[in-house]
């Protein structure tokens, strides 16, 4: 079987006592196959052979992915690959992550299986809402492509798309969650928390209220991106309930990234019941191992000790799986709390920090 | 930590230093005073020197050797002599300034601070909750020495949070003069009778035939020591370094010879033992990217201490921009002054100051470069972090006002 078989077979029937090994055999493909990452290994000096737990596995940070070919050699021209790019807009970068996903069937095992778990453990279809852009209309975000999948499995019944690339038709959004509510059908919204700033704002200044149907639930993701003022999770909660009728529990965040074919959610009594803490945490698939790494030496730290995210994500089989994030988050017992973005603002007081020249720079 | 005042202890402050600056003394008369202070604090065995220094080296986790080395950088420039002459300068004011001042850089603002007193005028100082301590122990040695003139500097603390303690400092003042980022000083509040010291970035320069042999070792070895120093957090400290040359093999060679001379230092004045988490992500991010600059085939070389202890990046063609302070330099190449200029574009309106190390290259031409993208402070490699009294710190604005444009 080869090692994307083994991985899609891991995802479909997870056997947790099994993920150790298979990271191993997954770092010893893409040490072969990626050839940067082999550059970058051979640099630390950590061959495959010399490693007995993933534990050591190289993590490469996300920034990597803006400059490197993380993937095989043609892996884009392969028949079915997907190339996406992030977004670019955080720090007002102008050089954009890049993504290649030589097996899409994965990535979607992987996006689906996990979005069954922590969006539809009830087994429900519904109607569905996406107010982010579809696939057809962004093809190069891979929010776009998880939405796209989401609606094709989980949807029933009428479904809109409200967003182009450009801009949120609110209005639309509006009036068909409307009529989800006069026809007492439940609906599923999947979007930006950005667009969930604009249907609360809307709704909020014509004092409109929409009952949904009980059992409607929405996704948010992204958290303050592209927001002046940016929505808290708990305002989110807050504004779902009071504005659109739908239960807190119902009201699930999702944690993405483009370098990463695997997702988190919020843990609530909906998906994880008695398991969900005050506190919102989110969980990983179990194809996903979360860490919370030590910047300075790249270590694992303790449990509930914060410092950088971490994964090592199976789904990312054909590109890297050990990828660093630039969040701050901690992890117990499996559970993540994410604690935000590391700010790159370094120095502070009167030398100019790299925050102010960015934002400067962005003016 | 120091008790926190209640507005109207600032009120009753600001009282004290009107009854105390009612009081006129001669400028001259103040620069003698401010000398012998200032050579007690020169003296690395003076007692409050050393309880300062012990107190802000286990407040912020710097190391002691850093702090010496960084404060001596800093006083060397408060001779008597320096001191006489710029009191010989200044115009007599008669106002209360109220300071707000920055943590980062043990002693910042001091330039300022002797200024003001050497005017006649009184200061409310509010020292930062990172660094509580200089000023405050300053003040104490001043009025140990001297009543009067000691009389004319108070220094209180508080955190930024408290912004009505904050406004009655602003309402007691003639002018309130905040340090620090933008964020500081929107946390002052905006208006009039507010002119504040922004974030500034510095950077240095090494002309042709300096790069090489003999001099090259000299000025990377000062040069790293322009870097080191206050831990790089200081609007003063440089950034990058620009290597004027025709081959980017001098800049390479200079590149490493920084490296050689940022180990040496790093064994001499230890950084950091533990690095708070968004500093190490920061310096992560920064190493990560020239990292994988360099492994995607961009000509990039990132030459690195242990941990995060210190990094000098080779970045040819990079524009200057700030690193994250914290010992980690970037290097890169240029032809010729017109190519400076055009490089220091993205940061123009916020340069401070600029080390050239020249060795025989006409400084006309080149201070004359740096002028125009707003560099106010040239400095020899090695002597960024001890500016002169008449240092034109922001511009010089709050020079030209002491000394009424003299």
């Amino acid at each position: 079987m080869t090692i994307q078989e083994q991985v899609l077979s891991f995802i479909h029937r997870p056997e947790p006592g099994r993920f150790d090994s298979l990271a191993l055999d997954v770092f010893r493909f893409q040490y072969v196959s990626v050839p940067p990452y082999r550059r970058y290994c051979d640099h630390l000096g950590i061959r495959p052979e010399t490693l007995s737990s993933p534990d050591r596995i190289p993590l490469v940070s996300t920034v990597a992915f803006k400059y490197a070919s993380l993937c095989a050699p043609d892996s884009a021209q392969l028949p079915g690959a997907l190339t996406f790019l992030t977004s670019g807009t955080t720090r007002g970068r102008q050089r954009r992550g890049l993504h290649v996903v030589a097996r899409a069937d994965i990535y979607r095992a992987s996006a689906l299986s996990h979005l069954r778990t922590s969006m539809f453990p009830d087994g429900a279809r519904m109607r569905m809402l996406a107010m982010h852009p579809t696939a057809d209309r962004m093809p190069e975000s891979s929010l776009s492509t998880m939405i796209t999948w989401c609606m094709a499995e989980f949807g029933q019944g009428p479904s809109l798309c409200a967003a182009d690339r450009w801009s949120l038709d609110a209005k639309a959004a509006l009036t068909f969650l409307r009529r989800a509510a006069k026809d007492a059908e439940p609906v599923c919204i999947l979007g930006t928390t950005a667009a969930y700033a604009a249907i609360f704002h809307g709704l909020a200044a014509r004092g409109e209220a929409i009952a949904l149907a009980p059992r409607s639930r929405m996704m948010d993701t992204g958290g303050p991106k592209g927001q002046m003022v940016p929505l808290g999770a708990g305002e989110v909660l807050e504004l779902a309930q009071g504005l659109l009728g739908i239960e807190p529990a119902y009201v699930i965040n999702e944690y993405g990234m483009t370098e990463l074919c695997s997702q988190l959610y919020d843990a609530t009594e909906f998906n994880a019941p008695g398991g969900a803490d005050h506190e919102r945490v989110k969980l990983a698939p179990p194809w996903m191992r979360p860490l919370a790494i030590d910047p300075t030496t790249l270590r694992h730290l303790p449990e509930g000790t914060r410092g950088l995210l971490g994964f090592i994500d199976l789904a990312n089989v054909n590109s890297v799986s050990a990828v660093l994030t630039e969040d701050f988050g901690m992890v117990h017992e499996g559970r993540i709390r994410i604690l935000g973005r590391a700010s790159v603002e370094g120095s502070r007081g009167c030398a100019l920090s790299v925050a102010q020249f960015e934002s400067a720079a962005r003016a | 930590m120091l008790n926190l005042p209640s507005a109207d202890q600032i009120v009753q402050g600001a009282r004290s230093l009107e009854a105390a600056t009612s009081d006129p003394l001669a400028p001259p008369q103040v620069a003698e005073v401010l000398a012998t202070v200032l050579t007690r604090w020169r003296d690395r065995e003076f007692a409050s020197r050393h309880a300062t220094i012990v107190r802000i080296a286990r407040h912020l986790g710097l190391s002691i050797p850093l702090l010496e080395e960084s404060l001596d950088a800093l006083l060397a420039p408060f001779t008597r002599a320096a001191l006489a002459q710029l009191a010989a300068r200044v115009a007599t004011r008669r106002e209360l300034l109220g300071f707000v001042m920055a943590g980062n850089v043990v002693g910042a603002g001091l330039h300022e601070v002797v200024l003001g007193l050497l005017a006649g005028a009184g200061l409310l100082v509010k020292t930062s909750s990172r660094e509580p301590w200089f000023f405050e122990e300053l003040a104490k040695t001043l009025a140990q020495e001297d009543l009067r003139v000691g009389a004319r500097l108070q220094v209180f603390n508080w955190s930024r949070t408290r912004a009505d303690l904050t406004r009655t400092l602003r309402e007691v003042t003639d002018e309130l003069i905040p340090y620090g980022d933008d964020s500081t000083i929107a946390a002052v509040g905006g208006g009039g009778r507010m002119v504040g010291f922004g974030s500034r970035l510095s950077a240095a320069l090494v002309t042709r035939g300096a790069a090489r042999g003999g001099p090259a070792q000299q000025v990377a070895r000062c040069l790293a020591r322009d870097v080191t120093l206050f831990e790089q957090l200081g609007c003063l400290s440089p950034h990058q370094i620009f290597v004027e040359c025709e081959s980017e093999g001098d800049a390479t060679g200079f590149a490493e010879r920084l490296a050689r001379e940022m180990g040496d230092l790093a064994a001499r004045l230890p950084p950091p033992l533990d690095l708070e988490l968004e500093d190490a992500a920061a310096l992560r991010s920064v190493r990560e990217t020239a990292r994988w600059r360099a492994i995607a085939g961009e000509p990039v070389r990132t030459i690195e201490g242990p941990g995060l202890s210190w990094v000098v990046i080779f970045d040819p063609d990079a524009d200057l921009s700030p690193a994250p302070g914290l010992r980690c330099v970037r290097v890169s190449v240029i032809r010729t002054l017109a190519e400076l200029a055009a490089r220091l574009a993205p940061v123009r309106g916020k340069l401070e100051a600029f080390a050239v190390a020249r060795n025989g290259a006409n400084i006309s031409t080149i201070r004359e470069v740096l002028a125009a993208s707003g560099v106010s402070y040239l400095a020899e490699p090695g002597a960024m972090q001890s500016p002169p009294l008449t240092w034109r710190h922001g511009g010089g604005w709050f020079l030209d006002r002491m000394t009424a444009g003299q």
